[in-house]
């Protein structure tokens, strides 16, 4: 091979390598920097709370409640983890009756829910919560450590990547309230 | 002389090849830095913005029983083999694979260079195949997942000719592949899914690549081009196990090819069959194992603008083969942050048995890596 040849054959080889890896580079770059974008704003609509909100739905069919009103209402007391995931359980009919999802500034309106949901920004005042919804027929869920055995009713724990929950029922009980045993063979119960 | 020129040419290569490895493992470990927050981050119920969000997509799970709820994986941890998404979920996907050859086999048995040039003028000393694949996949429904793959290449193959050096060289667009999962059997729930793969190929990848070397320009050889030039069936099947820390399973995949190109022949068919199984020692990493098995064909018919008497590369009859790969992985899953639906898999392995047509190269090792994003 004639040098000229060689040095032609090179050039044009490293020239359409360097080309390559920057093609493959860029498109590396694309996905990642257009990607942030789009989990930012799909942070808060996480498989975790998609399934917390199908499990909020499905906890209705599986609990007793003494009496009901027109609607069955769930309200999310402190700051919401949800996000949008929360949205397509509003209106939903269950029970024969209408789901609403509420906000709840104070926990002197949770008494007309059947069920809140005590985010885990409200963790240093969940004595408080407790005592306060003492004589209300209301079903307690958190995500926070020590929340079933704090006095809460249902707790959502992780476990082995799937979300499961704690229940304490004699919680339960002392609120009125009737938990399925469907519910309960699924659940790790625990006590106050 | 040439010859020392073909050496230095060769040992260049080399040394790119180690730049180039260098390159990828530093690429690798900025990610994982890069995700390594994601996971030790706050979980996001501490965050302190409250305002209702409106007109964001999300998926409404309520149709799923409560034991279904119970056993959905937060994060889907069977990355191995064909997967499937909920509905209304969008995947975006990068891999990138690199296949070493050299030291050539006819059936079983080892070939010398030497005993090769009996035969033919030319013989190929190495070969090494870069892959980049994109992908995207999106379910219409829970059971259907469609997904489009369209990978690039770089071939490159040193020759010996005379006892001077040289090296071949391809790169571009391969064939558009086109796939449609559909889980007939289980579901992600229940710890066990069939699913079906319906795809095909497009003939997008060239099948005309040609290089000038000493100032003659040739066709390169049916290893060396970019697509099969047919349109293919890719039929398969997948089988999906999950319990709590376990993954496993089996999948088939073919490549059917009817006609001829656009040269005048057909790629072989192939026909792959795999398993593995993946054991999360938490709930963000997750080692692998695989075998996999693949049987090609011959080339049908023949170009006519390559030389089958040149190398054995160029001969229609020596294109087939049958290999066993060992593979060890690794996968890591990120469980919250924003990167929370990012997963990263890196695998590598050898053939612990290979059977060719040939005298041809044989593959030493190879490795891919994987980034996939869902939304
Ligand atoms: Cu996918």
């Amino acid at each position: 091979m004639r040098d000229a040849d060689r040095h032609l054959l090179l050039a044009r080889t490293f020239a359409a390598r360097r080309l390559f890896s920057l093609a493959a580079l860029l498109s590396v770059a694309c996905f990642y920097f257009q990607a942030p974008h789009q989990a930012s704003a799909q942070s808060l609509s996480s498989r975790e709370y998609e399934i917390k909100a199908a499990y909020l739905y499905n906890f209705i069919k599986y609990v007793d409640w003494p009496s009901y009103g027109d609607t069955i209402s769930i309200g999310v007391l402190g700051s919401d983890p949800f996000g949008p995931a929360l949205a397509p359980l509003n209106g939903k009919t269950v029970k024969g009756r209408r789901l609403v999802i509420k906000h709840l500034d104070s926990v002197r309106d949770a008494q007309q829910c059947q069920i809140i949901f005590v985010s885990s920004s409200e963790r240093q005042r969940l004595q408080e919560i407790f005592e306060s919804l003492r004589s209300a027929r209301v079903l307690t869920v958190g995500e926070t450590q020590g929340f079933a055995d704090g006095g809460g009713i249902i707790n959502f724990i992780e476990e082995n990547n799937k979300v499961r929950f704690e229940i304490n029922a004699e919680a339960a009980r002392r609120t009125g309230l009737n938990i399925s045993s469907e519910l309960l063979k699924l659940a790790r119960l625990v006590k106050s | 002389m040439k010859y020392l020129r073909g050496q230095r040419r060769k040992s260049q290569r080399n040394q790119e090849y180690r730049r180039n490895g260098i390159a990828a493992l530093s690429c690798v470990a900025t990610l994982v830095l890069f995700l390594t927050p994601a996971y030790s981050a706050e979980p996001q119920s501490a965050n302190p913005d409250t305002t209702p969000r409106g007109g964001e997509s999300t998926h409404d799970l309520t149709g799923l029983s409560l034991e279904e709820l119970y056993n959905l994986d937060v994060i889907q941890l069977n990355v191995i083999g064909g997967h499937t998404h909920p509905a209304h979920e969008i995947m975006f996907g990068y891999q990138f694979m690199f296949m070493d050859m050299g030291d050539h086999l006819s059936g079983t048995r080892d070939v010398s260079e030497a005993e090769i040039l009996k035969h033919f003028p030319s013989a190929s000393t190495g070969m090494t195949v870069e892959e980049h694949m994109v992908e995207v996949m999106y379910a219409p429904t829970n059971k259907l997942t469609v997904m489009a793959m369209l990978p690039i290449k770089r071939i490159d193959m040193d020759m010996v000719m005379d006892g001077f050096h040289f090296t071949e060289h391809s790169a571009g667009v391969s064939d558009l592949q086109v796939l449609a999962l559909y889980t007939v059997l289980g579901s992600v729930t229940k710890g066990h899914r069939l699913i079906i793969n319906l795809g095909m190929s497009f003939p997008t990848g060239s099948i005309d690549e040609k290089n000038t070397i000493l100032g003659e320009t040739f066709k390169l050889e049916y290893p060396m081009q970019l697509g099969s030039g047919t349109y293919d069936f890719r039929p398969g099947l997948t089988y999906l196990g999950e319990s709590k820390k376990w993954a496993w399973g089996a999948e088939t995949r073919t490549a059917l090819r009817f006609g001829r190109n656009g040269s005048g022949y057909r790629l072989g068919n192939e026909y792959e069959l795999t398993g593995w199984v993946g054991y999360a020692v938490t709930d963000w990493f997750a080692p692998s194992l695989r075998v996999n098995g693949r049987i090609w064909g011959n080339v049908h018919g023949a170009d006519p603008d390559i030389d089958p008497t040149v190398d054995a590369e160029g001969d229609p009859d020596r294109q087939g083969g049958r290999r066993v790969d060992f593979l060890m992985g690794v996968n890591f899953f990120v469980p919250n942050g924003i990167f929370k639906r990012t997963r990263m898999n890196i695998e590598g392995g050898f053939p612990i048995y290979e059977d060719l047509d040939g005298p041809q190269l044989s593959t030493r090792w190879l490795i891919s890596a994987g980034l996939t994003y869902s939304f």
